[in-house]
């Protein structure tokens, strides 16, 4: 019989009463299938809901189940432990089934070895981080929830450190997962390549022209001969340079500074008494006369301290700069705006002088998945628009 | 009794019985198992889509 025969055989038989089987029995059969089946169906959900599944693959044994056991949901003076699927697998069915769908794309990756090494895992660890930050953040952190409660949080028990975060933290309902990230396993090396510096790349100056202004999006390499051999120091991110001669990749620049006339003055800032800074100056080339031109001196009446103008005249190579300072402002305004405003409104910039917003926002930065250039990018935005350089105030 | 599609005689008890346990223990719980994995498959494209679900306390 061929295939196509035995189907027709199988639909006819199917279309008909049945001639020898009694509708009891029929009935019956289908009933009692029906109880294993779904008996079946949720056994499976089970068995693939607990950690012994989860770390049957030596992907996770080896790496996340090893760390997680270094840490208080594995073993705490109460009693209770928490699961890979506790914190990973939503308790809703519609959600619980989405996730499961979603493994099949991680067993997918095991059966073709996406990460079967720890150095692979380590590469691709910051995308899981993001994807399980993601969704802990979209569900306001619902599955620490499911054990945790701000409710039921005893304040007279805990440290002053996390009463004075979390008090404000349970007024405004914050999810636990944006302070704390790493509660399980070892935080995601940050990776080399700020996605905003390359972000920023895309809109660098392709070229530089003499009697120009250029502003640094990511720190540029100073030196103090054309030659390009011995090191001057770094402009920090967001330096304003005029460029005076270029040749080739190499540029001259000029930069108008400040320096606090106190040690070697190696530290250039933008303006008088303002603390943001511009470049930093190796010792050698901070106390070269020919390189660094230094104006009458000033008493700030804040500190005490002398300021002198400073005109400094250095190479640099011609690349990283954006010719336009609205490209630079405009892309640390969304990172900041995205960073800085889960617990809080953001605050404008403007709402804190030039000086008071570097401490301020060391205190805050922690709580951020901010890398150090774009940490500094947008301290160096936020001191650009300050109260001291908003007309209004 | 009704005639067959392509004028056969009517199923035997032999075939009646293994397309009974053929669509019970295995076309049935293919179909649930496929509309089930199908719903998961398309709540993940739409989560692709639209973001994760937002639960706001
Ligand atoms: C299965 C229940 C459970 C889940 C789910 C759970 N926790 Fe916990 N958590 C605990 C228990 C139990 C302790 C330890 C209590 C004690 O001190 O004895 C704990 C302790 C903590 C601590 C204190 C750490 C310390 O060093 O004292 C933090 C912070 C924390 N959990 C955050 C989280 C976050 C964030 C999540 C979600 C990603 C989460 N928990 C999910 C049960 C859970
Ligand atoms: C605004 C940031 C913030 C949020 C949101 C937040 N925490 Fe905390 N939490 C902290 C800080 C800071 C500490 C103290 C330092 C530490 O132990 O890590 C802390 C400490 C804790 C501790 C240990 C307390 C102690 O002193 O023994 C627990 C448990 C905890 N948090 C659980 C949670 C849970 C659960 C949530 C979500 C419902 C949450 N936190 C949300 C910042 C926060
Ligand atoms: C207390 C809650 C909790 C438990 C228990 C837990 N995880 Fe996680 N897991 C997290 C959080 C939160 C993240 C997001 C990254 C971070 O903050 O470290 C994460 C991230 C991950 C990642 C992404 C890679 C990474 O390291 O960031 C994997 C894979 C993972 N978990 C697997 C597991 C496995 C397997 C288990 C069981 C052995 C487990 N987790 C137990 C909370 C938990
Ligand atoms: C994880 C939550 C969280 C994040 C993210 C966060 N903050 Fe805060 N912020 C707080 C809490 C909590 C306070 C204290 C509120 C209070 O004391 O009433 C605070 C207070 C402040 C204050 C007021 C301090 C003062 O003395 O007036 C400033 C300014 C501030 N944050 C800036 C920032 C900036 C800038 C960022 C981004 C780098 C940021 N915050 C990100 C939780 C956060």
């Amino acid at each position: 019989m061929s295939a196509k025969q035995t189907l027709v055989l199988f639909w006819d038989t199917l279309r008909s009463p049945p001639t020898t089987i009694s509708l009891g029995v029929l009935a019956f059969g289908g009933f009692v299938t029906g109880i294993i089946f779904w008996g079946g169906f949720n056994t499976a959900l089970e068995v693939t809901n607990t950690e012994k599944f989860c770390i049957s693959c030596h992907e996770m044994s080896d790496n996340v189940y090893q760390e997680l056991q270094e840490t208080v949901h594995w073993e705490n003076r109460t009693g209770v432990r928490a699961t890979c699927p506790d914190c990973h697998v939503p308790h809703e069915w519609t959600n619980k089934i989405a996730r499961k769908m979603q493994a099949s794309k991680e067993v997918w990756g095991k059966i073709f070895g996406t990460i079967d090494t720890r150095e692979k895992f380590l590469a691709k660890r910051e995308e899981l981080a993001r994807h399980e930050w993601a969704r802990l953040e979209a569900n306001n952190s619902l599955e620490c929830r499911n054990c945790h409660d701000y409710d039921s949080m005893d304040w007279d028990a805990m440290s002053d450190e996390a009463v004075f975060y979390m008090q404000p933290a349970a007024e405004l309902n914050t999810g636990c997962i944006d302070c704390h990230k790493g509660i399980a396993h070892h935080l995601p090396e940050p990776s080399g390549d700020s996605p905003v510096i390359a972000e920023l790349s895309g809109k660098a100056a392709r070229s530089l022209s003499a009697g120009e202004d250029y502003y640094a999006y990511q720190p540029v390499a100073l030196f103090s001969g054309e030659d390009m051999t011995t090191a001057a120091g770094n402009l920090s991110l967001g330096a304003r340079v005029q460029v005076l001669e270029t040749s080739g990749d190499t540029v001259k620049l000029s930069l108008e500074a400040w320096r606090k006339n106190k040690g070697y003055g190696r530290v250039l800032y933008d303006q008088f008494g303002m603390n943001t800074r511009v470049a930093v100056l190796e010792k050698d080339a901070a106390g070269d006369d020919t390189l660094v031109n230094a104006g009458a001196a000033q008493t700030d009446d804040n500190t005490g301290l002398d300021w002198s103008p400073v005109n400094v005249t250095l190479w640099a190579n011609a690349e990283g700069f954006v010719a336009d300072a609205g490209v630079l402002w405009d892309t640390a305004a969304e990172s900041y705006a995205s960073g800085c405003s889960g617990c809080h409104a953001q605050p404008d910039p403007d709402h804190f002088t030039t000086n008071a917003w570097p401490a301020l926002f060391s205190g805050m930065v922690g709580f951020t998945n901010m890398d150090p250039s774009e940490q500094e990018l947008v301290l160096a935005y936020l001191q650009n628009h300050s109260s001291d350089h908003s007309a209004s105030h | 009794m009704r005639m067959r599609s392509d004028g056969s005689a009517p199923p035997t008890g032999k075939a009646e019985w293994l397309s009974f346990l053929v669509l019970t223990l295995i076309v049935l719980p293919a179909l649930a198992v496929i509309f089930v994995g199908g719903y998961g498959f398309v709540i993940w494209m739409s989560q692709i889509i639209n973001g994760p679900p937002v639960v706001k306390f």
